[in-house]
């Protein structure tokens, strides 16, 4: 490979890499806190998708309005995906695979909705920038990947901003390492848990919104949050740093075995290689030796 | 005035009795002990206070408002405050963070606020950090601000959880064997802060101990339970010489 063409797609990669990052914390944020994989988080980037489409395209073609628009939306579908299908059963002291069940079907629910109603056709987002490329000398940048790129670190600064140093965030990650003492100190943990599905809601309308606008919408655009999912577990369950890290490391990966060994390959390498590091390190890139307790 | 009222309170677990029409008064700026043997009980009380737990019977009133039903995080609120037998920090929080969770959640003001980052959170985050410097500085644990709990002694944990316990302004302290773990010199620290903190900031404090020395040095009414019931209650020179208590902690040949 030319150097030019290694860093180009290095960058490719980081941006999609970026959009990884959101999926895996928005995947960790819940699974830190009631200890399950919670699949339904492809349900939200699905919606997003598809009603970030249909604002930006029908509504008001502008990029910022729109997807800030999508990410609270998006967080409002965490908060109703909570109430609806996981508080009842949490109250109820239901086992954790319950959960994973519940949330499994919530995406498929989601996805088989958006096939039938709209799975005839791909839905592209409005050109919201004209000349799509930066050239630089030889190089070349896609003014998109540039765009995914900023809005995934400012997005993921933010929310390390408000989980360090907020009180609703201290209390999320408190809650993180024990849920049942929270309460004795005056915290209502009902709030807490919704405020993190809020949270993760809106990093998953921002991935809806970034994955619809740099590929097309079609009803399994949210089966790609297990490239998030996997980012989340390299990274090490518990750790979102670690999950930021591993999400940039993997959309690396994928670009530049895409350009070396072709788009065909590129998952077969990837798949295999991420069970041969998960043999090697259970405990994943972060690695605390995480357990988890039922 | 009465901080802590319990009428009748019972409470079973499965088939086994954990506590049976329990009786008890508190009255405000009383230090008050409940001891007994393993198994009496004594926990139970502080989880049926604070709400871990709902009780089958009874009811418990706090400055006179009726809080059986309340949930465990409005009963904090209102100012009920407590320490773990097994101690419970928050092992992914550092020092200061684990002050700051316990900052209590009286003055609320929207997520938008926060997220948006409007002025009157920034002023009040602000405030909680003076809050918690200032109780890590009362209790001296400031050069430990930054660290993690894991890491510190077991008796600067202890320290740690009292001191958190200071961040939600409470009425009425609960200590659940505050001298587990600690070395004689330690506990005679702790009785010298449990009576400072006592005297400083006008709270009324329940302990429940193993450690007779302590209960019967800094406690002005002691209750005494076996197998989930009151045998005894009095002031500490009463309590040492009471048949029935001697009995419960010494077998039936005492």
């Amino acid at each position: 490979m030319k150097i030019n063409l290694i860093l180009q797609q290095l960058l490719n990669g980081i941006s999609l890499g970026g959009v990884y990052a959101l999926m895996a914390v928005g995947f960790g944020l819940i699974f830190n806190v009631l200890k399950f994989s919670n699949f339904s988080h492809g349900g939200v980037v699905a919606i997003c998708a598809y009603f970030g489409y249909f604002i930006s395209q029908h509504v008001y073609p502008n990029f910022i309005v729109t997807l800030i628009l999508t990410a609270i939306v998006g967080g409002f579908i965490g908060v109703i995906i909570e109430k609806l299908i996981f508080r009842p059963i949490r109250l109820k002291g239901a086992p954790l695979t319950l959960f994973l069940v519940n949330s499994i079907t919530a995406a498929m629910l989601v996805q088989q909705f958006f096939a039938v109603m709209w799975g005839d056709n791909y839905y592209p987002y409005p050109e919201f920038i004209k000349e799509t490329a930066i050239h630089i000398g030889e190089f070349t940048v896609s003014k998109i990947y540039l765009l995914m790129l900023s809005i995934s670190a400012f997005v993921l600064l933010i929310l390390s901003y408000i989980l360090r140093k907020t009180k609703i965030g201290i209390a999320i990650r408190a809650a993180s390492s024990d849920i049942r003492t929270p309460s004795l100190m005056g915290i209502n943990i009902d709030f807490v848990i919704s405020t993190a599905f809020f949270f993760a809601g809106i990093l998953g309308g921002v991935t809806g919104y970034l994955l619809g606008m740099a590929f097309t919408v079609d009803p399994f655009i949210g089966s790609m949050i297990l490239k998030g999912i996997i980012a989340a577990i390299i990274g090490g369950m518990g750790s979102l740093g670690g999950g930021v890290v591993a999400g940039l490391l993997l959309g690396v990966a994928e670009s530049l075995l895409i350009a070396e060994i072709g788009a065909s390959l590129t998952p077969i390498v990837i798949y295999a290689s991420i069970i041969l590091l998960l043999l090697i390190r259970p405990e994943g890139i972060s690695g605390k030796g995480y357990i988890v307790k039922a | 005035m009465d901080v802590l009222r319990i009428e009748g309170v019972s409470k079973n677990f499965g088939g086994v009795t954990a506590l049976v029409d329990f009786f008890m008064v508190q009255h405000e700026n009383e230090i008050t002990g409940i001891i007994g043997p393993n198994g009496a009980g004594k926990t139970t009380v502080f989880n049926l206070i604070n709400g871990v737990y709902p009780l089958d019977n009874g009811r418990i009133f706090f400055i006179n408002q009726d809080i059986t039903e309340s949930p465990a995080h409005k009963r904090a609120e209102m100012g009920i405050s407590r320490t773990f037998q097994n101690i419970r920090l928050f092992k992914n929080l550092n020092v200061l963070d684990n002050m700051k969770v316990a900052c209590g959640w009286k003055v609320r003001y929207s997520l938008w606020e926060e997220m948006i980052r409007l002025p009157r959170p920034q002023r009040e985050e602000k405030e909680i950090d003076e809050k918690a410097r200032y109780f890590l500085e009362y209790l001296n644990l400031t050069q430990y601000a930054n660290q993690r709990p894991d890491n510190l002694p077991y008796g600067i944990q202890r320290r740690l959880e009292l001191a958190r316990t200071l961040m939600a302004e409470p009425k009425l302290l609960l200590l659940d064997e505050p001298a587990a773990g600690l070395n004689p010199k330690e506990v005679v620290s702790l009785m010298e802060m449990i009576k400072k903190l006592q005297q400083d900031y006008n709270l009324t404090i329940i302990i429940v101990e193993h450690h007779m020395e302590l209960i019967m040095k800094i406690c002005s009414l002691i209750h005494v339970l076996d197998f989930g019931k009151k045998i005894a209650v009095g002031k500490p020179e009463e309590i040492k010489r009471n048949e029935s208590v001697l009995q419960a902690y010494l077998g039936d040949g005492a």
